[in-house]
């Protein structure tokens, strides 16, 4: 038997457990009976395994060279490393679909072991409804439209295959972004299904919201961390030596993240305040709703190119997918929204309410800023026939302004009580976070940033930071003075008994880290670029970069010219070897840049061109651009504070008590 | 609080959540506006006429023998043409490394009073993805996707 039809096979019997799955357990929840739960569950489990064997057997496949395939045939090489054969699982169409569809039978199976525990009539449907949504990803992989263990005719079985796309075997950190990603957009899928068995059951509670808490965060912290890991993936690759272009690809991921941050925020008015059920529901349909559109517009070829609409019928397929989504969310919530009315309203416009409200407004409308941006090609060739992009200009006039504000509100928001908030309060929590935001006005201004918003920025950074040092300094002397704690065990226990909050926090100043490195990187990064003869050398803000000479590399895979530079400045030397590389199944050689990281700033180096026949010179691009290290890691930040927010209290055990984060990940 | 300053309250909040709506979305049309830039084919290009200056975007198949890269004054020239029309093409920098004679590229610049286009931006495109612009084509901004 061979990888092919142990795959094919795994994937027609996890359709049918799932299609199985989902009938068991709709009449169970419309039964409330106890036998057809049980075997939704165990088919849950069964189905989660198969996907799995079809994705080992896809990995074996790659490792094994195993061209029988026309997946493997033309997305790897005998000469391609078994660490990139693996990870080539996710390198096309079928095979990214494939890993989603473990994903999402992981949500499936964990969903059906601890979600119908606690909650079962609400968990049974919302597994009925994750039921439907593994089968249509099953028929999306076990038919034309991304069958990955399609098969080449035995006398047209080729002996060695053209590789993985260069771009997609050049960097380790394709082992990361992807998956990060996929699991971000499929735990998506668990609040939505919550909320759409809530309305179903018309349960005007919160049980849902409160039940899908963690899900919801885990999925923003791995969609957030993968679109950082993306974005470095593509500085580190792509020799261009900027991390964000706003591409279709990338505003297809920013979108869910936007209003899947949107949500976070006003769950908390929905818990504290009983309000805004109805516009909560909307989000997590709406967030759902995008991961799914980002993936119709990105993988149909709609955006990039209207004439490839035809060539996967996975194109209509998710389009089909994401209109009955809509239609069932949305009427679902229009037929429910009587029984969702608040009782109250937000009243005092310096609550912190109205700063989550503000701040839902704001993200809501960069979101649909960048969907119009990126759509707007499609509409305006629909209705005059023209062409035309829509490139940063635009999303950087709309998207920078929004961000500041909402900078300013991150500040705002945790420093105003509930119900609104008197002049001796503004003036308690205020005074040291405006003096610190004059501080960092200075600070951008004595550092030569130039313009408006870089500056805003620092300032804004500055403000945020002193209103988060604030709250952890106030509530290290609440604790001290309570408890009689040491000023560490108090900092500590901020974390372990109220994670949510200082977990919040923690997020903040990674966001804060982000936003500081993109305001310092995009307005001081110098440039320069000149042709060396080697020996030769160029000076760049502080750096002396010497040619020392360039050579071939040949590797089983590749062919690489590198050229070896000498970098000194700072107070230290680093070799550095910016190269072309030429993969056989491309024609022309791709860049692959040579870093020099520092907290600093980075020396990226880029060989922009070359004399091929006697190495006499090559042209040679340097950006020195600082603090570029920061947007890293302050994603790193984001997801350890997204980490603290979701770890339970120790003594609260709970019987319902949803896994943390690790283990919603980990039961994939 | 009183049951009037809540209404009050309200009513504030509601006028300015719709007034940063009016304003956001005025803004974003127009940027939208302003930042589009049109693809056209040299024909197209041509036969629009375009006034010296203006930002546009051409698509087109490097020809081969007009490529040329001066390593010192790191001028890069070459011809793009869809099969009627060619246009000489000027930048300054080294090629991106996917460009290549007879292989697709996408330049963003303006046209000089000579006719030639100054290029602020080339785009290169791989031979395998791009399709020569054919009247109605949009060049593809393929992107190494995952």
């Amino acid at each position: 038997m061979s990888w092919g039809d142990i795959g094919a096979g795994a994937l027609r019997a996890g359709l049918a457990l799932a299609l199985w799955g989902l009938g068991a357990a709709a009449y169970a929840g419309w039964k409330r009976d106890a036998r057809a739960l049980a075997s939704a569950r165990a088919v849950a489990i069964g189905a989660f395994l198969l996907v799995l064997v079809a994705d080992l057997a896809m990995v074996g496949a790659l490792l094994s060279h195993d061209f029988s395939l026309v997946y493997v045939a033309e997305n790897n090489a005998r000469a391609t490393p078994a660490f990139y054969s693996a990870i080539s699982l996710w390198a096309a169409l079928a095979g990214s679909i494939l890993l989603w569809t473990l994903i999402l039978a992981g949500a499936v199976a964990y969903v059906a072991i601890r979600g119908t525990r606690s909650l079962p009539r609400l968990a049974t449907i919302a597994l009925a409804v994750l039921f439907a949504m593994l089968s249509f990803f099953l028929v999306l992989v076990t038919t034309a439209a991304a069958d990955p263990f399609t098969r080449i005719a035995a006398d047209g079985i080729p002996g060695d295959g053209t590789g993985p796309n260069p771009l997609l075997q050049n960097h380790p950190l394709m082992a990361l972004h992807p998956p990060l990603l996929y699991l971000g957009y499929v735990l998506t899928s668990v609040p939505f299904a919550y909320a759409i068995a809530a309305l179903i059951l018309g349960e005007t509670n919160d049980r849902w919201l409160t039940e899908t808490r963690k899900a919801a965060l885990a999925s923003w912290a791995l969609l957030g961390v993968g679109i950082v890991a993306g974005a470095w993936w593509s500085y580190a690759v792509l020799g261009w030596g900027g991390y964000w272009a706003w591409d279709p690809v990338e505003n297809a991921a920013i979108m869910p993240w936007l209003t899947a941050t949107a949500y976070l925020h006003s769950v908390m008015v929905e818990e504290k305040r009983r309000l805004l059920r109805t516009w909560n529901i909307a989000l997590v349909i709406a967030t759902f709703a995008l991961t799914i559109l980002g993936t119709f517009l990105t993988r149909s070829g709609v955006v990039n190119s209207v004439h490839s609409f035809t060539q996967s019928a996975i194109g209509p397929l998710l389009l089909g997918y994401f209109v009955a989504i809509l239609v069932l969310g949305a009427g679902l919530l229009l037929y429910r929204i009587g029984d969702l009315a608040d009782r109250g309203s937000i009243g005092a416009p310096l609550s912190r309410e109205s700063i989550f409200l503000f701040q839902n407004v704001l993200f809501v409308a960069a979101t649909l800023t960048v969907l119009l941006g990126t759509l707007y090609p499609l509409i305006a060739e629909a209705l005059s026939g023209a062409q035309l992009s829509i490139g940063a200009p635009y999303f950087d006039r709309v998207e920078v302004p929004i961000g500041l504000a909402l900078l300013f509100l991150m500040g705002l928001g945790p420093q105003l009580p509930w119900h609104g908030a008197s002049r001796a309060t503004l003036e308690r929590q205020f005074t040291a976070p405006v003096i610190a935001a004059a501080g960092g006005a200075l600070v951008a201004i004595l550092a030569g940033m130039i313009g408006v918003a870089p500056v805003l920025t620092y300032a804004l950074a500055a403000f945020v930071m002193a209103t988060v040092a604030q709250e952890f300094a106030r509530g290290v002397r609440a604790r001290r003075t309570l408890h009689a704690e040491t000023g560490l065990a108090a900092f500590v226990a901020l974390f372990t008994r109220n994670g949510r909050r200082y977990g919040g926090y923690v997020v903040h100043l990674g966001i804060v880290m982000v936003v500081v490195a993109i305001a310092t990187s995009q307005s001081r990064t110098i440039e320069l670029e000149r042709t060396l003869a080697p020996g030769d050398a160029m000076d760049v803000a502080g750096y002396h970069v010497v040619l020392r000479g360039l050579r071939d590399v040949a590797e089983p895979q590749r062919a690489t010219t590198v050229a070896d530079l000498s970098i000194t400045g700072n107070g230290a030397t680093r070799e550095l070897r910016p190269g072309l590389v030429q993969y056989p199944n491309s024609q022309q050689a791709i860049g692959s840049p040579g870093i020099a990281a520092g907290s600093r700033d980075d020396v990226y180096t880029i060989l922009a061109a070359y004399d091929v026949t006697g190495k006499a010179w090559a042209t040679i691009r340097v950006r020195v651009i600082p603090l570029v290290s920061w947007l890293w890691a302050g994603g790193a930040v984001v997801g350890f504070g997204a980490l603290i927010a979701a770890w339970p209290p120790p003594r609260a055990k709970r019987v319902a008590v949803p896994a943390p984060v690790a283990d919603a990940v980990g039961a994939e | 609080m009183s049951a009037d300053s809540r209404i009050g309250g309200r009513r504030v909040l509601i006028i300015a959540a719709l007034a940063i709506a009016v304003i956001i979305g005025y803004v974003a049309a127009q940027s939208l506006q302003t930042a589009a830039v049109y693809y056209y084919t040299p024909t197209e290009a041509k036969q629009h006429g375009f006034a010296v200056g203006q930002t546009v975007r051409l698509g087109g198949q490097v020809l081969r023998g007009t490529f040329s890269y001066d390593q010192t004054s790191r001028v890069l020239r070459f011809t793009i043409g869809d099969g009627v029309t060619t246009v000489k093409v000027e930048g300054s920098g080294a090629p991106p490394g996917l460009l290549s004679e007879g292989a697709g590229a996408v330049v963003e610049g303006s046209f000089a009073v000579d006719g030639t286009f100054r290029a602020t931006q080339v785009i290169a495109k791989h031979n395998e993805i791009y399709t020569a612009p054919t009247g109605s084509a949009v060049p593809s901004h393929q992107t190494p996707a995952p």
